[in-house]
Parts: C-alpha cells; structure tokens; sequence
C-alpha cells in the first residue's frame, strides 16, 4: 500500500510538471511568435499621394525600381522614381477598350509589356488574361490552356503574376453548373457567386417559404507557370488555388496562402525552396467578401506582410512575425479597407493600394526616427466596436499633428467573447480605479448616466462648435451643457416622390397610405428575375424584407415618445402596436410562408457600420415599391438609392423629426491630458476631419457640402459601363436638419422587449392591452432603477 | 501568595504581531473600501460634488430598490429556517446510522464541489418551459410550469440554494453534535429520558452556540446564489428572483456608483444588525 502510495505520488508530480512545462512552453512559443516593434522611437509618416481625381487600380514595380500606378480602365499610368513621393502621369491608348473595365491586377513582364488581368464584366463572362505594351495597346496573346476551358465554361483568374524570363503564374477557375438551394425565411444576406445561372427547377419557387439561391461548383481549378510568348503551360503546381497574395523577387515566387503562411517557390519551375509558418499566419489572413485584406512584398529577401492590422515582418527560419507598424493612426487602419497591394521600399519607406467602398487611395508611409511621441502627447480612446468612421478621425488628427500619438482600444472585438455589458463594465471599473481612457465614443454606452454622474467634461468652453448645426448640438446639450457630441449622425429617411412626401407627413397618415396602397406582390421565383421591376399601378407603397425591418425604421421614429422619464406611455405604445400590426397584415410580414417580402439586404462597406439597404430601401431603388425607408447617414448611398424624381423627407413617426446621434465622442473628467482631448474633439469636428469619406452624416455644415457635392458628382457604375446622374441630388441638408428635432439614442434593452411584444400582439397571440401590460412587466424593473 | 498571570505583557505584544497580516489584510480588502463606498455614497460618482444623503433617501424611495430588498429578506426568511431545519435533521439521521452515516457525509457535499455553470445547465435542463419537469408533468396529464417566467422561480431558486448548502451546513451541525458530552445523554437515559426528551433537554440547548455559526454562515451564503440566477436569467429576471445583487449589478453597469453605495451602505447595516440580533438572542439565552 505505501508502495502504491509511492508511485501514485511520484506520477501526480511529474504530471505536474509536465503540466508546468507545457504551459509554459506554450507562452514562449507564442511570445515568440510576434514581437512588437511598433513602438520604437519615431513613427510612420503617412502620405496620401493619390493622383488627383484618379481611381488606381493597380501598384507595380519595374526591375529598375520605378513604380507604376495604373488608373482605372487602364487609361493612364503614373510613374514615380523617388519612391512615391512624386508621380508623372502617362496616357496609355487602350483605355478605351471595354475588356479593361474591370481591371484586378496588372504585372510587368520582362519584356517590358505589362500582363493585366481584367475580371469579366459580369457574374457569367470570361476573366481575361491581357497583354498591353507600354503605350497601352493591347497585344495579341492567347493561353491555349484557357481558350480550351473556355469553350465549355466560365474562366476566373484568381492571381496573375509576372516571373523572371518573361513567364507568368496564374491561378485559375471555372465555373461550372449552378447548385440551385432554397434557404429558410431566416436566409437572406448578400452571396458572392460566380458561374452560370440556371433556371431555378420547378417546384422550388418561394413555396416552400424561402428563397432559392444559387451558387457556383468549379469544374476544375489549378495553378502553374506559362511561357509569357507563347502562353503555353511550363510546369503545373498544385490543382488547387490558396494564394492569397504572390510576391517576387529574384528568382523566387513568394505565395502567400490563405491558411499557413508562405511557400518559397523556384520561379523557373514552381517548386518549393522552403516555407514560412507560423500560428501567426494564420490569424494574419482575414477575408472580406473575398478580398484578403493582406499583402506581402519582398525587399532584399525579407519578407513584409501588410494589412488592416499593421506592418509585419516575417522571420523565414521561425515563422514568427515582427509587428513593424500598427494601424490605429492611419487611414490603413479603417476597417472598411482592405489592401490591394503593396511595396516595401528601402529607408522603412512603403508603398500600400488600398481600396474600400469602391474608393482607392494610394498611400505611402515612410518612418522618421527623429518624431518623438511622449506619453504626455499620446491619447488613450476607447470605443466599443470598431467603426472606419473613428478610425478615419484619428489618422487624419495623427496625420496634422505627428508628434501626437493615439492609442485606439476596441472593446469589442470579431475574435473575442466579451458581451458589450462586460465590455462596459470593465470600462466602469477602469474609469473608478483613475485608469480609464481620456476619449471616449459612448455609443452604446450609458452615456446620460456618466454626464448625469459627473464622468464627463464640460465640452461648452473648449470645444469649438462655430461650424456646426447649432440645432442639433443644442438638443444634446443636458441641463444646458454639452458632455458629449456625436461626430456624426443618422436620419431615418422617407425617399419617395414629392406627391408622397407630403401625403406622409404623421405615422397614421403614412398608415392610411399604406392600407389604401396594393397588397404585397409574391415574389415570382420560378422567373429569371423575381424581383423584377413591377409597373407603377402594381406597386405596393412599401416592401419590407421582414416584420423586423418595419419595427427597427418605426422604433427609431417612436421610441422617444414612448419612453419619457422612465416611464413607458401606454397610449403612444397603442398607438404604434396598431400601425406596426396595421401595415405588418396589410403586406403578410408574419405570415408563416412569405417571411421574405423582399429578400434582397445589403451592406454597403465592410466596417459594420455601414449602411444596410433592406428591403424597403431595395425595392424602391428596383421600382417594386412606390416609397422607400432607410435609417441612413450616406448621402452617395441616398443618391445612389434614389432616382430624379426622389426627394428625402423625414420618415414619419410618433416623435418629431428623429435623428441617431453616432460616433459620439466624450471626455473622461479623470484625464490628465484634457488639453489634448479637447484638441482631439476639435479636430473631429474640423472641415477637414468631418468631410473625409466615413459613414455618417457630417455635423459641421461646410463638410456636409462637401459630402453633398460629393453625392451630386457621383458616378454610378453598372454592369453595362457607366453611368452619370444627370440631375441634381434633392437632398438639402440645412432643410433636413432643421426638420431634427429629436436624438434618438439607442437601448437595445427596451427596443427588444417591445419588440417581441410588438410581434406577438401583431402575430395575434396576445390582445391590445395584455400586450401593454406584459411589456410594463417586463421593463419596469429597467425603468425604474434609472429614476 | 500571589496568582500567576495567565498572560504576559510579552504575550499581548506577540499575539499583536501575529494578529497584523490578518488585521492589515482586512484593513486593506475590507475596512478601506467599506469606508471608501461608505464615502462615495455622500458624493457623486466623480468624488467631487458632496449630495449628503441624497442618495440614500433616492434609493429608498427607489421601487426597483424595494423590491429587490423585499424579495433579498423574504429569501433569507424562508431559506435560513428551512436550511437550518433540513441540515440539523441529516446531521442528526448521519449520527444515528453509524458508522456508515459518517461516510455519507462526503456525498452530502458533493453539491458544493459542483461549478455553477454545470449547475445552471442542470437548472435549464430541469426547469426550462420544455424542460425535463415540465416533459414529465405533461407525460402525467398535468400543465406545463413556466418555473422560470412565474413566482414558481422564487421556488426554484429556493431549492437550488438548500440542496447546494444543506450538506455544509449539516457538517458543522455534526461538529456542534460530536462536542456533547456522550455521559449526558447516558444520564438521561438511566434517567429514563426517551429520545425525544434528550433531543430537547440535551441535545437543542447544547447546540445552540452552534446555531448562531450555521445562521450567519447560511445567511452570507445565501447571497452567492445570485450567481445562480444571473447565470440562468440574465440581468433581470422574473420579479420574484430580483435580488439586490441583480440591482446593484445593473447599477453598476449604469454607472450609477453613488446609489449603489449608499445601498450597499444599507445591505451592511442590515446584515449587521441581523448578526448582533442573533448574538443577543444567543447570549441572553445563555
């Protein structure tokens, strides 16, 4: 027995300190495996050196070191020899052609031609694999390979890459058949497909209560490396695409793939030297709507990896990463970008095409050690969900004061599990114990309650509000003095002709409309096309995607009035049940089997903040809605929704004339660097900081022309080519402001038990005033702890 | 001649050496930030503006403090007795079927040693609308509950904290048991004193030191079961299970620090009476 007892000691111990070393072993491995040098003495200064009025498309280097930019429909090239400090433009002769369009990548050949590959001008058409002379005119060039796949399918290129000795590697796909599946009413969302439609077979129409989507199989896929002359395959690598990015440099392809790391490839024959891995690779690779939003160059066989989150630098023996740069003070760092490519140059200097909402900027960053950020000048801001908006307000405050530094906290991230509750209160307890951020964006934050509790600085003396709509400034003002301000803001809007404009001036009469309107169409889906135009007479007022849409564009209109003090008013809670019930039966929003009136839900930019256009919004645009909603804060997606005859009105509701503060930015009365937060709060507020692109509407009156100016001169592309508005955007911004009365600020805590309440009582589960009563049940406890 | 002195006045001095580590832990994890909150309570949540008792007269004339506060008493009313009643008859039940009682003793603690995550996932298996009660219930002809959207929670949350503590308490019972005399009870017996005669005359009267230790052990411990409840219904639950924990949780995410001091001010003074009336009640009876 004490044998055993012996043993089973000795085993309980080595256990232990396996256990020991494991763990430990872990926190090395991953200690190891990126290393900060982001914040080293001095800093990146970023440059924005976009041509003017230019959309780049493509960022490449020639073997002598010039750099070359090519602008959209490859019309011009831009040439810089002073590492991308200055460029001189070039006009190239093909620009016209049609095939250039939709440029993806273009690569310099060693015979001087340049390989571009042109994505096909829609879902169903041929990518192209182009060869064009330096002056643009595109070569007769032919890949046997590609020209036999084609006869049966569709091509897509994923990466086309000029080597050394005038060959090229290229990844490529086909379409093959269409698989044809219905989704549940829960479906819905935006599905990037490619491949050739087929008719949706019969009998799976919207039926079944859902909606039939199609995606692509490919027959076959591959990569290899061709003669650059002939076109002819040299050596196939692999029969499956993964490159997420290709670099080369001397005789070495470097592909980096979307899971491991990057394989080191023999340019002359494809086969692998070597590969660099690491967990951290792994992390490193995000895809957005299928873009990576990382890039790798090589410079003097180092290899750099860039992205949303920073400048790293891959060690090849380990596979562990150097973070050379973060991103929060740059534009880089705005999460609806993603990079399209990049050049690392010599001195710490590099080049990065980054694009984002169809926008490109080219921007170059080169590091000066003699910048000095103390921590005196260095800012702490918090937010809790990262936002381009506030990003893009930061990089422009870091880029005019670059002995200033930010450091940006996101509470909550995509990786993480924190709840936005556990979120805040880790910032409470930061905030109580002195150690807490100096800025702050409050939104979703229990914002009154920290003015209310004195966690807030006065902003009315130091923060500047000459420029701004004075109205909607004074309306979050408490007790006649300002604790915060939203850098930007939302409207709920009516788009719809003048006549409805005016015919939709209060809930009930924007209700009556809708009773006197026509049903709600079904959705054809055994059609080609089932959201198909509809004639003007067949048109419904409205279409929404689901009950939820409705409730979330009459919540924000309403809310205000239902909440006062506290306290729920049951008689404006009546009154909005019964037109949510009134306009939720007239279209069938709950029946059971169409749940999907619309069907079509999109998120313009990939920032999470970005504008969704629902189905309200969709089907107006679409002509299958005779008015459309929107809770919108862009106005080039207003125009963009809208058609000559639309003008935007505020949608009707039970409050006066409600508006979403967002982006609302705070002082901590604990900070110990006011002066700089008030500086930074300024800056936002600034002509220039407020006109930048970013989601919201600006607050600053100039930047709300220009953000205006910018909506009148958009160009609309379509899968036809392009399109320019030929008449003036109706959206007058001093006119809608004043129509503001109301800020709505968000409460998902009561907004979702009204919510179930709402569709219960509109379901036809519960009466009138059962419903009343159960949703006083259930916040009074809410409401009360905030009196 | 002279009676030694049973202490020294080196002894005092070493005894105070020993008691610091304890006294400067208390001092730093109780003493300053009772007396922190007791000071934020009479100022706004910066520290600066002085309210007085603002705050205290807010939260009193606050219902969702109320209610949290009636439903906080009313669970210590009814859990305590029942727990101590519960716990005191398996200590006694574990000593009459010895030897093999003692061993049952460790079973009785198991529920402790539990986590409350799996307990919670217990409690949704049980007592969720389409749980294995309500399956049970239908099975046999009778309505579903919604044990967690109706009083019936209060029940549930009942049961949860007597079954977790009811071995623990029934182990310092049978420490309070294993100190009677043994010659006592023999005494009554030759005495021709019957069962239920020595469990009142010996065995209750005996035991009393030990109950005033169960009551405001039990009685602390029932304010862990807010963990239980937070875990399965979330912020605010059903009225009934709205504990004071649940508001000053909520408070705090609100950051409405000040309120939630002076309640907290509060919540102490009770307890503090509680536990001086228990002493008292226990020393007169001595």
């Amino acid at each position: 027995m004490g044998k055993l007892r012996k043993i089973a000691t000795a085993v309980l111990a080595c256990l232990l300190m396996l256990t020991g070393c494991a763990v430990k072993g872990e926190n090395t491995d991953t200690g190891a495996d990126v290393q900060d040098m982001s914040q080293r003495e001095g800093r990146y200064v970023e440059t924005d050196v976009t041509p003017e009025g230019e959309h780049l498309v493509a960022l490449e280097q020639q073997e002598d070191g010039t750099l070359l930019a090519f602008t959209e429909g490859l019309k011009a090239v831009y040439t810089s020899n002073d590492s991308g400090k200055t460029w001189s433009k070039k006009e190239l002769v093909g620009g016209d052609d049609e095939r250039l369009a939709n440029v993806r990548s273009v690569s310099v050949m060693t015979d001087g031609n340049y390989l571009v590959h042109a994505a096909g001008v829609d879902v169903n058409a041929n990518d192209e694999l182009l060869k064009i002379s330096p002056e643009g005119e595109i070569l007769p060039f032919s890949v046997p390979k590609l020209e036999e796949l084609k006869k049966e399918n569709t091509i897509y290129l994923a990466q086309v890459t000029a080597l050394p000795e005038n060959r090229f590697y290229m990844e490529y796909m086909t379409g093959g058949q269409m698989m044809t599946s219905t989704e549940d009413e829960e479906g819905g969302g935006f599905i990037e497909g490619s491949g050739e439609a087929t008719e949706a077979p019969e009998g799976e129409s919207a039926d079944g209560g859902g909606m039939n989507f199609t995606t692509a199989t490919s027959n076959e896929d591959g990569s290899a490396i061709y003669d650059g002359e002939t076109g002819e395959q040299l050596q196939k690598i692999v029969d499956s695409m993964g490159a997420m990015d290709i670099a080369v440099s001397g005789d070495s392809m470097y592909v980096a793939d979307y899971n491991d790391g990057i394989i080191i490839r023999n340019a002359a024959d494809g086969k692998e030297t070597s590969k660099v891995t690491s967990k951290q690779a792994q992390e490193q690779s995000k895809m957005v709507m299928g873009f990576s939003l990382s890039s790798i160059s090589v410079l003097n066989g180092e290899i750099y990896v860039l992205g949303t989150d920073g400048l790293f630098k891959k060690d090849k023996s380990t596979g562990g990463s150097t973070k050379m740069m973060g991103t929060e003070m740059y534009q880089l760092g705005s999460t609806s970008n993603y990079v399209n490519s990049f050049i690392m140059l010599e001195n710490d200097t590099f080049l990065a095409l980054v694009e984002s909402d169809g926008d490109s900027q080219l921007l170059r960053y080169e590091f000066d050690s003699s910048i000095k950020i103390s921590e005196e000048n260095t800012l702490r801001v918090w937010a809790l969900e990262n936002n381009s908006t506030i990003r893009a307000m930061i990089s422009q405050f870091c880029a005019a004061n670059p002995d200033k530094g930010i450091e940006l906290e996101i509470a909550l991230s995509s990786e993480g599990a924190q709840t936005a509750d556990d979120a805040i209160r880790n910032l409470n307890t930061r905030i109580l114990a002195g150690d807490g951020p100096d800025v702050m964006f409050l939104d979703g934050c229990p914002l009154n309650s920290y003015a209310k509790q004195g966690l807030l600085l006065p902003l009315s003396e130091k923060v500047s509000t000459d420029g701004l709509y004075d109205s909607l400034i004074e309306q979050v003002k408490i007790d006649g003095e300002l604790y915060y301000v939203p850098t930007k803001y939302r409207v709920p809007l009516l788009l719809s002709s003048e006549e409805y404009q005016s015919k939709m001036q209060t809930l009930s009469q924007l209700v009556d409309e809708v009773l006197a309107g026509n049903d709600q169409p079904e959705l054809d889906f055994s059609s080609g096309d089932p959201f198909a135009n509809l004639p003007a007479d067949e048109r419904p007022v409205f279409t929404f995607d689901d009950f939820d849409e409705l409730f979330g564009l009459l919540w924000n209109t309403s809310a205000s009035e239902i909440i006062k003090d506290n306290k729920i008013d049951e008689e404006k809670l009546k009154e909005l049940a019964e037109a949510l019930k009134q306009i939720s039966d007239k279209y069938q929003l709950l029946k059971e089997t169409n749940g999907m009136a619309a069907a079509v839900a999109m998120m313009i930019s990939a920032g999470g903040e970005g504008e969704v256009l629902a189905g309200s919004t969709m089907a107006y645009t679409n002509n299958r809605a005779t008015v459309g909603a929107l809770v919108s804060g862009s106005p080039t997606v207003l125009r963009s929704s809208g058609n000559e005859s639309t003008k935007y009105g505020v949608l009707p509701g039970l409050s006066e004339g409600a508006w979403v503060p967002i982006n609302i930015a705070g002082i901590s009365a604990k900070s110990e660097k006011q002066e700089l937060a008030y500086e930074f709060v300024n800056s936002m507020l600034s002509d220039e900081s407020q006109s930048a692109p970013a989601m919201g509407f600006a607050v600053n009156k100039n930047a709300a022309k220009v953000q205006w100016q910018e909506a009148q001169e958009m160009e609309l592309s379509t899968i036809d080519g392009k399109e320019t508005f030929s008449y003036d955007f109706q959206l007058n911004f001093d006119e809608l402001v004043s129509k503001l009365k109301t800020p709505v600020f968000e409460d998902k805590n009561i907004e979702n038990v009204i919510k179930s309440n709402l569709e219960k009582y509109s379901k036809g589960e519960t009466e009138l005033e059962e419903m009343i009563k159960s949703v006083q049940d259930e916040t009074k406890i809410y409401l009360a702890e905030r009196i | 001649m002279k009676k030694p002195k049973a202490y020294t006045k080196g002894d005092g001095k070493a005894a105070i050496f020993f008691l610091l580590p304890s006294l400067a832990g208390i001092s730093l994890f109780f003493i300053f930030p009772f007396a922190d909150t007791i000071k934020r309570s009479l100022f706004d949540a910066a520290g600066i503006n002085f309210l007085g008792v603002k705050n205290y007269s807010d939260v009193l004339g606050n219902s969702s403090f109320q209610l949290a506060a009636y439903n906080t008493a009313k669970f210590i009313a009814v859990c305590i007795p029942l727990l101590l009643v519960i716990s005191l008859v398996m200590a006694l039940l574990t000593q009459v079927i010895e030897p093999s009682g003692r061993r049952l003793k460790t079973t009785f603690l198991l529920p402790m040693a539990i986590p409350v995550a799996s307990i919670v996932i217990l409690w949704q298996l049980l007592f969720h609308d389409k749980g294995i009660i309500n399956a049970a219930l239908m099975a046999a002809g009778l309505e579903a509950v919604s044990f967690m959207e109706s009083n019936a929670a209060f029940w549930v949350l009942v049961g949860t904290y007597i079954w977790k503590n009811a071995g623990y308490d029934m182990v310092l019972w049978a420490a309070g048991l294993d100190g009677i005399s043994v010659s006592l009870y023999e005494a009554a017996s030759v005495d021709g004193a019957g069962a239920i005669r020595k469990f009142f005359y010996i065995t209750l009267p005996s035991l009393l030191p030990t109950l005033g230790m169960v009551a405001v052990i039990s009685m602390l411990n029932s304010f862990k079961v807010f963990r239980d409840a937070y875990l399965v219904a979330g912020s605010y639950p059903h009225d009934s299970i709205y504990l004071l924990q649940h508001l000053f949780n909520n408070w705090f995410l609100n950051m409405d620090i000040s309120r939630l001091c002076a309640a907290a001010v509060f919540l102490a003074a009770a307890l503090l009476v509680v536990i001086l009336l228990i002493q008292r009640f226990l020393r007169n009876d001595d």
